[in-house]
């Protein structure tokens, strides 16, 4: 999420930036027209003042007259305006001695006034007026009008910049203070689950947006906790009702059973008895932890861990177990990362995966495991060498109760295992799976939990 | 030893009270918070059983009342194992042992028996039992001098029998110390890991198996 808000602020310093740009690129065109139409207005008025030296004289003027009319005044102005007149046929008359050797040039028909570069004096306005004697052009050097315009320039590129991470740092500042409140909240809200369900989100002071969103929000949560309580209560007192009775059933049978004066099939039905009182109980608290995990109030404990070693600490006993009953075991493939995972209740799913296993093997059949570490996932298949599960019925596996056992096995298992591992697969964010063996016959179920993403 | 009794089923309390009383242990028997309280007040016990759905009242709180008062006496809790959110809450509340019904007497009976010996439990790195040593610093094992090597969970288990000789130890406790586990493993292992320990500890002339087995109840270092 992070990159998201960052990028909001970025956005805003990105926005007030190009705005300050935007607003100086108006404003430099502004100031620069104006100051043309300035030193326009000063060439108007110093061509009046030209011109009035020139109405008496005539067209056929000689450079010696215009010299007699324009000099003096050109001397006083010398410091500031440029003087150069011709005649209609194009011989230069009159050129102001601050122009030195140089010529101002003429001005295309038409355009009166223009901005140019002359050798030796920089940026330059001219201008051209008409005059009795012929065209006369006054210039004016822009040399103050460019070093303001050069420095407006330097300002907004050392400004721009400044203002970019002055915005960056005030939206920070901003998105700091506005996003208090939604942190907040996220943060205890991230961490209400099912053990500390009491706990509310803070609210902010006042009546604003994040006050009534964090009101809300706390008013979701007591109705979550209302429900989770129910469902607490319901498996509290289902279990108290149906295992105290048990307990009273179990307590008598296995006295009578140990009671040495009871006859031999007294004690046959009472290990029965028992049996079923065993079978029973299993049932019964599967059932209640499925009702758990379906309400998500199972209490989980993840921890990160290796799941290599979490593998050969399961393999230890497995292997154990598989010999006891004369069928082999073997770990083929033993990824190492790391993944969060309850390692009790995972144990547990691969437990029941391999107790699966065990069951459908033929004798002397091997149960392989194959844990894979790829693309994220953490992923554990168990194989076994039985008949495998006709391929109409490998969807009802997960379901509840469901018995697809070889007939010769009568009621092994309470039918709620393989749902169990699926809840608790799910509560972990992974999938469960199974299929058929194609190399031979054989079923393979695996589970997939989502390994820890690499810190890099 | 004095028992006192906390559970509010006719029939379990009655059965449970014949059953400690055969075994001459005095037994007060109460059946809701309130008796409980007054009699937890006046008599002295060794060991209170305590059930958690109460008429008047949770057990645990009455729990969380007493251990917030100091008072010290063993509590092992008896209840269906949904009735507290796991085995470890009840523990984390001041409990000193749990068991989940339904029971098996026998499992009560030992569970009752560690907790009273408890506080015998020695401290000693190396243990010694009919020829068996251990060490639990360096983990040499040694059967009459001869060394037996043994993996982690086989040392774990027989680390658990000798710090007990002659004493039972039911397949949940064995199951809870070695594998830490709080559910049915709804496998044999315990059992084959005994068998594990016996083939590894059999001599050949030897009268009194080292590790008996107690039929539905579990196992016993003689």
């Amino acid at each position: 999420m992070t990159p998201l808000r960052t990028s909001h602020v970025y956005y805003y310093a990105a926005i007030v930036t190009l705005s300050v740009a935007a607003a100086a690129t108006v404003g430099y065109g502004l100031i620069r027209r104006e100051m043309l139409a300035a030193n326009d207005f000063f060439l108007n008025v110093e061509s009046k003042e030209m011109l009035s030296r020139l109405v008496d004289t005539s067209a056929k003027a000689t450079p010696d007259d215009v010299n007699h009319a324009l000099r003096q005044h050109a001397e006083d102005d010398s410091v500031v305006f440029y003087f150069n007149v011709h005649s209609a046929d194009g011989k230069e008359l009159f050129r102001s001695h601050n122009l030195k050797g140089n010529e101002l040039p003429m001005l295309p028909v038409g355009q009166t006034k223009r901005t140019l570069e002359l050798d030796g004096f920089g940026l330059m306005r001219v201008a051209q007026f008409d005059t009795p004697v012929g065209p006369m052009e006054i210039a004016i050097s822009l040399k103050n009008f460019r070093r303001v315009n050069e420095s407006f320039f330097l300002v907004m590129l050392g400004g721009l910049p400044m203002i970019a991470l002055f915005s960056i740092l005030v939206g920070m500042r901003l998105r700091r203070s506005t996003l208090k409140p939604v942190l907040m909240m996220q943060a205890t809200a991230s961490h209400i689950n099912a053990s500390n369900l009491s706990e509310r989100v803070p609210v902010p002071r006042g009546d604003g947006e994040m006050a009534g969103l964090a009101r809300l929000l706390n008013q979701m949560f007591d109705r979550l906790e209302n429900s989770f309580k129910q469902i607490k209560r319901f498996t509290a007192d289902t279990s108290h009702e149906l295992m105290t009775p048990l307990s009273v059933i179990r307590l008598h049978a296995e006295r009578m059973r140990n009671e040495p004066a009871s006859p031999e099939h007294v004690r046959q039905s009472l290990d029965e008895q028992l049996q079923e009182v065993a079978h029973l109980t299993e049932t019964l608290e599967k059932l209640m932890v499925l009702t758990k995990a379906d309400s998500s109030v199972l209490p989980l404990d993840f921890k990160s861990s290796s799941t290599s070693d979490f593998i050969l600490n399961f393999a230890e006993d497995t292997q154990l177990l598989a010999e006891d009953k004369e069928r082999r075991f073997a770990v083929v493939r033993n990824d190492a990362a790391e993944a969060s995972f309850d390692h009790g209740w995972i144990r547990q799913v691969l437990l029941n995966l391999f107790s699966n296993a065990l069951r459908f093997s033929p004798p002397h059949g091997v149960i392989s495991l194959h844990s894979k570490c790829e693309n994220g996932q953490w992923t554990v298949e168990v194989w076994d060498e039985g008949t495998g599960v006709p391929s109409d019925r490998i969807g009802e596996l997960f379901q509840r109760f469901s018995q697809i056992n070889p007939s010769s096995q009568p009621r092994s298992g309470s039918g709620l295992g393989l749902a169990i591992c699926k809840s608790i697969v799910e509560l972990h964010h992974g999938t469960i799976t199974s299929r058929n063996r194609t190399d031979r016959s054989g079923f393979v179920v695996a589970f997939s939990l989502p390994l820890n993403r690499k810190k890099n | 030893m004095k028992v006192l009794l906390v559970e509010d089923d006719r029939k379990l309390g009655q059965f449970v009270r014949n059953g400690l009383e055969e075994v001459a242990y005095t037994t007060v028997w109460v059946r809701n918070c309130a008796e409980a309280r007054e009699a937890a007040r006046q008599g002295k016990f060794d060991v209170i059983i305590l059930d958690i759905g109460l008429p008047d009242g949770n057990g645990l709180d009455l729990l969380t009342e007493w251990r917030e008062r100091q008072f010290a006496t063993y509590v092992l809790i008896l209840s269906a194992r949904h009735e507290v959110d796991d085995r470890i809450s009840g523990l984390n509340l001041g409990a000193d042992d749990y068991l989940a019904k339904p029971f098996s007497f026998g499992e009560l009976l030992a569970r009752i028996r560690s907790l009273v010996r408890r506080n015998a439990t020695n401290k000693k790195t190396v243990l010694e039992h009919r020829g068996i040593r251990i060490d639990l610093l360096t983990r040499e094992v040694t059967l009459d001098g001869a060394p037996v090597r043994l993996t982690q969970r086989e040392f774990a288990l027989l680390e658990f029998f000798l710090s007990h000789p002659g004493r039972v130890l039911t397949r949940t406790q064995i199951a809870e110390k070695i594998w830490d586990s709080h559910f049915d493993m709804e496998t044999n292992l315990v059992d084959v890991y005994v068998a594990k320990l016996r083939n590894k500890f059999r001599r050949s002339a030897e009268k009194e198996p080292l590790f008996q087995t107690l039929r539905g109840v579990g196992y016993k270092l003689a």
